[in-house]
């Protein structure tokens, strides 16, 4: 109906231009400018237009409207109605499948159920009904066969006459075995022991002393040397001194909006939008003043939209509800013709699955329990009865077994017990009386073969001061006795002087002959055996000898002597030393007289050093003066450390020597002392450049090492001394003064000298004092 | 305590210890006043930068010299007199008091030292002083020695083994 107004608006339209056209072939007039149009033309051209496109809007709303009602009505009422009817058929079938499952699931549950609980009741009753009719029956066979079994054991263990017999034999044997070890172990060495008493008792008819010194076929021994023509030099500890004291001495890290609700006729819906633009305009705009035709055409517009509204909406509500009714119905017996066996056999399987799980249990435990308990019952008897003869056998056997052997072991300890005393003390006297006669028999034999005895040695001193000294020549002091009624021929006889492995020992010969017969029944003293020495390697330590007596070449008695050499001097330091590096600090010995007799007055001691160019001993010898025995004596040995080092490692000895020249006393050391000055001296750079004529700035560096006097300033002092000093000469003040330096700080400063030519170098020395006091005096040689 | 107040705190002590302690050319506060001998024969005064002694007889006095280590050389060289504090060495809390008064007539110039002999006095106080001391050591030498190397632009004074060495104490006093 629009097409149609538009084609004749349009066609009016190009009529009126053409004739227009046709009636007025005159050239086109020159536009004149026209007025505006009037706003009261203008509201009139809007009002029309609006009234046109009102009328317009409803009408072409009427047309529409129930066409598109009908058909959304159709489609949603047809997708509703399945939906929903399919829904409750699946629901319905569902519970109709549950209904019918769940009794028979209820059937299978419990016939299930009773048969398990059944089965395993059975076997579990079975079981225990077993295990515990066994240990049962254990214990009650234990408990009725051991009495019965143990009285059996022993009752036989008494009626066998074996043992007792085995039992006198076996301690009768034992008591004659007891009786002759005890005989031999100590009647025989009773025996010997009285021989030995008596003849030891005997009364010594003559005695003697012999000195072997003019027969002794020994070497001259030479006490410088330290050796001997036949003896063996042991153990000489070589002296690092020597050549000290050569000089001393000749020999120190997202289905779309929801357009149904639950109820088939209630529904919602949403509106599609209208558009006023898709009007048709029926009327064109009768004004050719664009201005009018302007405002036609938006008041059209609007009253277009405005009809539209208004008739529209109802229309299509009207449509669209009896469209849906009906495709809704269709829709719904779409959806109840359709298959749900699914859905039934869903709901049968779940609620026969259930039922049956419920009544399996429930069934299960009522079956279980009884078929346990006669199960038990049962098994419990047999295997009681069964198990019960056998056990009782097996433990009355093991009682008796334990039993007879019980009494068995004591009947037989009694027996031997008894047969062992009575044999011992039936035999004992005769073999003890045997073995004492065979002891004395054999100890008599002994002396006689034997007759010559060594009863003693001691070691006799050559220089009596009740010490055996380091190098001091000693002898041998023996007494022999002759038990024979006899003269023993001293050729007959020998003795063996031998020092142990190791010992600091130098021994002249090791062998020595009797040179006089030993008389009958005698005891001779045997002097000037031996000559031999004590090295002192070993001084302070105890040497061991062996001296060993043979007649016709046995052994007739072996003594062990043990002599610890000791000079007589004894010497330690008296305070633990501490050195000055150039000032004197004394060495502090103390000396003890260790001997029994007073020192020798004319006794000196000396000291010497291993480092000479490092510690200076500004004295090497003093004199000792009369010690009494056990008196001490602390002499001094002043020294001067040379090194600019906290520590000064040398060798030191100290000597006494008596009057004599023969050395007393050694005290020797080999390790640090510290060095332990207040204050330090060092130079900056070597001093070569002294050895050229000229002038040297001699920078010094002063530190304080450990002096805490806060005020007092120090003074320099340098100089040279030694060979060629006249060389040289220091310029400037000489002394120097300086500020008081704070523990642990240093001083740098410069003190001029002057080569006065070239030389071969010197010695520059600098003093340093504190308050006027030196405290380090310190040498650069260059 | 919070954090800032610790601060505040800490911060507050360090200025009153700078403000105690010696700046370049002057005594210390806690130094400041007179000092005697118990036998009445030596009192010093120690002022923020003047100082006067008399001992023995003889007077003395002098302003603490604010010059560098290297200026005051330079015047020793010349033999000025001077009350000198050196900065201290490292981490030494000792100030060094030198109060030298030279003997020119004595000076002598070998193998680049320049040595005189001089009147010295001398003591030592703590660089930080918060407190006024009550006892203070001073040493004094007429026959004092002050050398100055003149290629290293070194300069040192000491003393022999006779000076005169006093125990002083704090009295209420007005220089």
């Amino acid at each position: 109906m629009r097409k149609a107004l538009a084609l004749v608006v349009i066609y009016s339209y190009l009529i009126s231009s053409l004739t227009a056209f046709a009636q007025e072939p005159t050239p086109t007039p020159s536009p004149t400018p026209r007025p505006p149009p009037s706003p009261e033309a203008i509201q009139k051209a809007a009002d029309e237009g609006e009234a046109q496109g009102k009328e317009d809007g409803a009408r072409e709303a009427g047309e529409t409207a129930p066409r598109d009602g009908e058909e959304r009505g159709r489609r949603d009422g047809d997708l509703n109605g399945y939906e929903r009817c399919r829904e409750r058929r699946i629901e319905e079938e569902f519970d109709e499948g549950r209904r019918a499952g769940a009794p028979e699931g209820e059937r299978e549950g419990r016939r299930q159920g009773d048969e398990r609980g059944h089965v395993e009741g059975e076997r579990a009753g079975a079981d225990d009904g077993a295990r515990k009719g066994r240990d049962a029956a254990e214990q009650d066979a234990l408990r009725d066969a051991t009495p019965p079994g143990r009285r059996a054991g022993t009752e036989e263990a008494e009626a066998n006459t074996e043992t007792p017999a085995r039992a006198r034999r076996d301690g009768s044997a034992a008591g004659d075995k007891e009786a002759a070890t005890r005989a031999l172990e100590f009647d025989y060495q009773r025996g010997r022991d009285d021989v030995n008493r008596e003849k030891f008792a005997e009364p010594i008819l003559n005695r003697d002393a012999v000195s072997l010194r003019r027969s002794a076929r020994v070497a001259p021994f030479d006490h410088q040397r330290g050796r001997s023509g036949a003896g063996v030099v042991v153990r000489r500890r070589p002296s690092i001194f020597r050549v000290a004291f050569a000089s001393l001495d000749a020999t120190n890290a997202a289905l779309p909006v929801n357009l149904f609700s639950q109820d088939e006729d209630k529904y919602t819906y949403a509106r599609p939008k209208a558009s006023p633009a898709a009007g048709k305009r029926r009327t064109p705009p009768p004004y050719p003043i664009p201005e009018l035709s302007e405002a036609y055409r938006k008041a059209y517009d609007k009253g277009y939209a405005s009809g539209w509204e208004a008739v529209y909406w109802d229309a299509f509500e009207r449509a669209y509800r009896e469209a849906r009714r009906a495709a809704f119905r269709r829709g719904c017996e779409r959806a109840s013709s359709e298959n749900y066996r699914a859905d039934y056999e869903r709901g049968y399987r779940e609620a026969f699955d259930e039922a049956r799980a419920r009544e399996d249990k429930t069934a299960y435990d009522a079956a279980y329990r009884p078929a346990f308990d006669a199960a038990y019952n049962q098994i419990y008897k047999r295997t009681y009865s069964e198990s019960f003869p056998t056990l009782r056998a097996k433990y009355f056997a093991d009682a008796k077994a334990d039993a007879y052997k019980e009494r068995t072991d004591a009947i037989y300890a009694e027996v031997y017990e008894q047969a062992r005393g009575r044999k011992y003390a039936e035999v004992y006297p005769a073999y003890s009386a045997e073995q004492y006669r065979r002891g004395r028999a054999d100890e008599e034999a002994d002396f006689r073969a034997r007759p010559v005895r060594a009863l003693g040695v001691e070691a006799v001193e050559t220089i009596t001061n009740g010490l055996f000294e380091p190098d001091e020549p000693l002898r041998l002091k023996l007494r022999l006795r002759n038990f024979a009624g006899a003269p023993i021929l001293a050729r007959d006889v020998k003795i063996a002087f031998r020092p142990a492995a190791g010992a600091a020992a130098i021994v002249q010969g090791r062998e020595a002959q009797l040179s006089k017969d030993l008389r009958p029944q005698s005891e001779t003293e045997i002097g000037d055996a031996f000559d031999f020495q004590l090295t002192e390697a070993g001084e302070g330590q105890r040497q061991l000898f062996t001296l060993e007596v043979f007649y016709q070449g046995q052994s007739a008695g072996r003594l062990d002597l043990g002599l610890v050499p000791r000079f007589i001097a004894g010497m330690e330091f008296a305070e633990e030393p501490t050195l000055l590096e150039g000032l004197a600090q004394p060495f502090k010995v103390r000396l003890t007289n260790r001997a029994q007799v007073a020192f020798d007055a004319g006794a000196k001691i000396n000291a010497a050093s291993g480092a000479s160019e490092q510690l200076e001993l500004t004295r090497t010898e003093a004199e000792v003066g009369a010690l009494r025995p056990g008196e001490s004596r602390v002499l001094e040995f002043p020294a001067i450390a040379r090194t600019p080092l906290d520590k000064l490692d040398t060798p030191l000895a100290f000597r006494v020597t008596d009057s004599a020249g023969r050395r007393v006393g050694l005290f020797q050391t080999a390790r640090e002392f510290p060095v332990a000055n207040d204050y330090r001296v060092s130079v900056a750079a070597p001093l070569t450049s002294l050895r050229a004529a000229g002038t040297t700035r001699v920078e010094y560096i002063i530190r304080n090492v450990k002096s805490a006097a806060a005020y007092r300033a120090l003074q320099l002092e340098a100089r040279f001394v030694g060979a060629g000093a006249e060389n040289f000469a220091v310029l400037g003040l000489n002394p120097q003064y300086l500020a008081p330096l704070a523990r642990g700080g240093t001083w740098q400063f410069v003190v001029p000298v002057a080569s006065k030519g070239a030389n071969a170098g010197g010695m520059l020395e600098i003093e340093l004092s504190e308050a006027g006091r030196a405290v380090v005096i310190h040498r650069i040689k260059f | 305590m919070n954090i800032s107040t610790r601060e505040r705190l800490m911060t507050a002590a360090l200025l009153f210890f700078v403000a105690a302690s010696a700046r370049a050319g002057e005594i210390p506060k806690g130094y400041r006043g007179v000092y005697r001998d118990a036998a009445q024969t030596v009192r010093l005064e120690l002022r923020e930068s003047k100082a006067l002694l008399e001992v023995n007889g003889a007077a003395y006095r002098a302003d603490v010299e604010r010059e560098n280590y290297a200026k005051v050389y330079e015047g020793m060289l010349k033999g000025k007199p001077y009350l000198y504090i050196p900065q201290p060495r490292g981490k030494e809390e000792a100030l060094e008091v030198y109060w030298i008064t030279p003997k020119l007539s004595t000076q002598k110039m070998e193998g680049g030292l320049t040595a005189y002999r001089a009147d010295i006095i001398y003591m030592r106080l703590n660089r930080e002083q918060p407190t006024e001391v009550a006892t203070l050591k001073i040493v004094h030498s007429k026959d004092g020695m002050v050398m100055l190397d003149t290629v290293k632009r070194v300069w040192q004074a000491g003393w022999g083994a006779e000076f005169g060495e006093f125990d002083l104490r704090r009295v209420n006093e007005r220089g």
